[in-house]
């Protein structure tokens, strides 16, 4: 096989699991699969997945007592945001620290164009058939203008890498605000003029829904379909999380058609969507840049630190998914956001390029 | 909770071995959400994700007489998963009821990151295969995009009859399959519907 069509086969594999391939692709993903010609590769990504997951695995059960043990661990961090106490050096610790997020995204225009929206951005930044972009007075990105034949009917998207926040809350046509984590994305009609106003995410989002009674607002996730009553919320619809999860934080929405009340939390998909009350705070604590812990587990911790940090983790050693609980600056560099975990729970890190390993102390 | 949490895997599936229903329990509710996770990621749609992951605890209960006794349980389990994702693959492109269940989940595609030597390589290969695939993969493909608008529905939208709506969606694919190409990543359907407004 040519090396130029191996990798060609890779990408195409790659953006079939992102979830990323258009028509196109798909079709040829599904041609060369049904021909055979890329199981071979495809079984390699299943292994490659099949191996992190066991090494995510909580360790079986060994005797009775380590259960127990295992049980009572869980940790209070006590810190005040913002202040840390960089006391231990360790000579393990590597010398180049990574920066938290970038403030940029990506937007895509209808006829594909990209435009990075950096902090920069000042007024008019795109015109499609009278729908004019522009970054406002209020760093906002905005949609304006008439709907008409000729705008109806395109889409754009924003979206942001891994390590990368967008600086502004993105403004759609109808006044709707979205605010979008790290490694997330949003597309939309330039102007809505049906008589549901759909958008789409992967990622995580808070939304500040302009309610409209002759026109539903609904967002279309990975497994949940939020319909907005006229709504704050947030949704957690990341990949990597075991389950995804719609936040209300003020009106009233439902998920998959079930009614939720403001503090409430629908998790999961499908008919085992369960419904919680959750502290808020914590879950828009992005939104106002922070890590907020509230009896969070270690490893919910660092798939988030993954995203905001751009960094792969790798646990090394079998660890006690112990939880934490704290504030923490989202601007501070990682080795101080891995120093404040180490300090206070059984488990030590290496950082090294955009790797972290984890370690049982 | 009862004593089984203590279990280590591979007592669970000595004891499933004589019938005991409630080890079979234990070990479906420490992999079960796992292994869905782990196919949906290949297989996209939760639905779907769901039944096969049944379908291995089924043929794991059914097959507890001849559990193996070297392998972690846990790798079993995934090997059973994985091989019964990479059939459901092989299928979709001949079976319409299989590519739909994956297509209709499946999120809007994505641009390429940016233009470079390798983005065009890759768009080549892509047109590539594209030209030599056989008309029973597209037919698949057009049948599932009944999902966002069914024939029916444009033709009474556009008040022509149905014949004549499918003959259009089947000229169209032809004629955009090379505008999709270039601008990949913008969706078909959108295109689609920007054509069904010019044949009006």
């Amino acid at each position: 096989m040519l090396e130029q069509d191996e990798n060609a086969k890779r990408t195409l594999i790659e953006r079939y699991i992102e979830g990323a391939a258009s028509e196109s692709e798909l079709m040829v993903f599904f041609d060369l699969m049904g021909r055979q010609e890329i199981d071979r590769l495809v079984s390699e990504y299943m292994d490659k997945e099949v191996e992190q997951m066991l090494a995510r695995q909580r360790p079986a059960p060994v005797s009775p007592v380590r259960r127990y043990a295992a049980i009572a661990a869980v940790i209070l961090i006590t810190l005040s945001a913002g202040v840390f106490f960089l006391v231990r050096s360790d000579p393990d610790k590597q010398v180049i620290d990574r920066r938290p997020a970038l403030s940029q995204g990506t937007l895509t225009l209808a006829n594909g164009r990209k435009i990075i929206l950096n902090k920069a951005l000042n007024g008019k930044i795109a015109d499609q058939n009278g729908m004019v972009i522009s970054v406002d007075d209020q760093r906002q990105i905005t949609f304006s203008g008439k709907v008409t034949d000729q705008n109806a009917n395109l889409f754009n998207s924003v979206a942001t890498a891994r390590g990368e926040k967008l600086a502004y809350p993105v403004v759609l046509a109808d006044g709707t605000k979205v605010w979008l984590n790290a490694a997330s994305s949003i597309t939309f009609p330039v102007a809505f003029n049906g008589k549901k106003r759909i958008v789409k995410l992967t990622g995580e989002a808070y939304f500040d829904v302009a309610h409209d009674e002759s026109r539903q607002f609904e967002v279309e996730t990975r497994d949940q379909i939020i319909k907005d009553i006229g709504t704050s919320f947030n949704i957690n619809a990341y990949e990597d999380e075991p389950a995804m999860h719609t936040t209300l934080i003020s009106g009233s929405a439902s998920v998959n058609n079930i009614v939720i009340k403001p503090g409430q939390q629908a998790v999961g998909a499908g008919a085992q969507l369960k419904i919680t009350d959750v502290n808020t705070d914590g879950v828009v604590a992005w939104k106002n840049n922070y890590f907020k812990l509230d009896n969070e587990e270690l490893t919910a911790i660092m798939r988030e630190i993954s995203r905001w940090y751009n960094v792969e983790v790798v646990y090394a050693d079998q660890i006690d998914n112990q939880k934490y609980y704290g504030t923490i600056n989202r601007f501070s560099d990682l080795s101080k956001v891995l120093d404040k975990l180490e300090s206070t729970g059984t488990v030590k890190f290496k950082a090294e390029g955009n790797k972290v390993t984890v370690y049982k102390k | 909770m009862g004593r089984y949490n203590l279990y280590t895997d591979l007592e669970l599936f000595g004891l499933m071995k004589v019938d005991d229903r409630g080890a079979f329990a234990e070990l479906y509710g420490r992999y079960h959400a796992d292994i869905v996770r782990f196919l949906r990621k290949f297989l996209k749609s939760s639905n779907l994700s769901e039944d096969i992951c049944q379908n291995v605890f089924l043929k794991c209960w059914e097959g507890r007489s001849e559990l193996p006794e070297t392998i972690a349980p846990a790798s079993w389990l995934y090997t059973v998963a994985k091989s019964r994702a990479l059939d459901f693959l092989r299928r979709v492109s001949v079976e319409q009821a299989a590519a739909s269940m994956i297509l209709n989940e499946y999120p809007t595609g994505r641009n390429l990151p940016e233009e470079n030597q390798f983005t065009r390589d890759y768009l080549a290969f892509i047109e590539k295969i594209l030209d030599t695939m056989p008309e029973r993969t597209r037919e698949v493909f057009k049948l599932c995009r009944q999902q966002y608008l069914t024939y029916e529905e444009a033709a009474v939208q556009l008040g022509i009859t149905h014949h004549t709506v499918k003959k259009h969606m089947g000229y169209s694919m032809r004629i955009l399959k090379r505008a999709v190409d270039k601008e990949l990543g913008i969706d078909l359907k959108i295109l689609l519907a920007a054509l069904m407004l010019t044949l009006h």
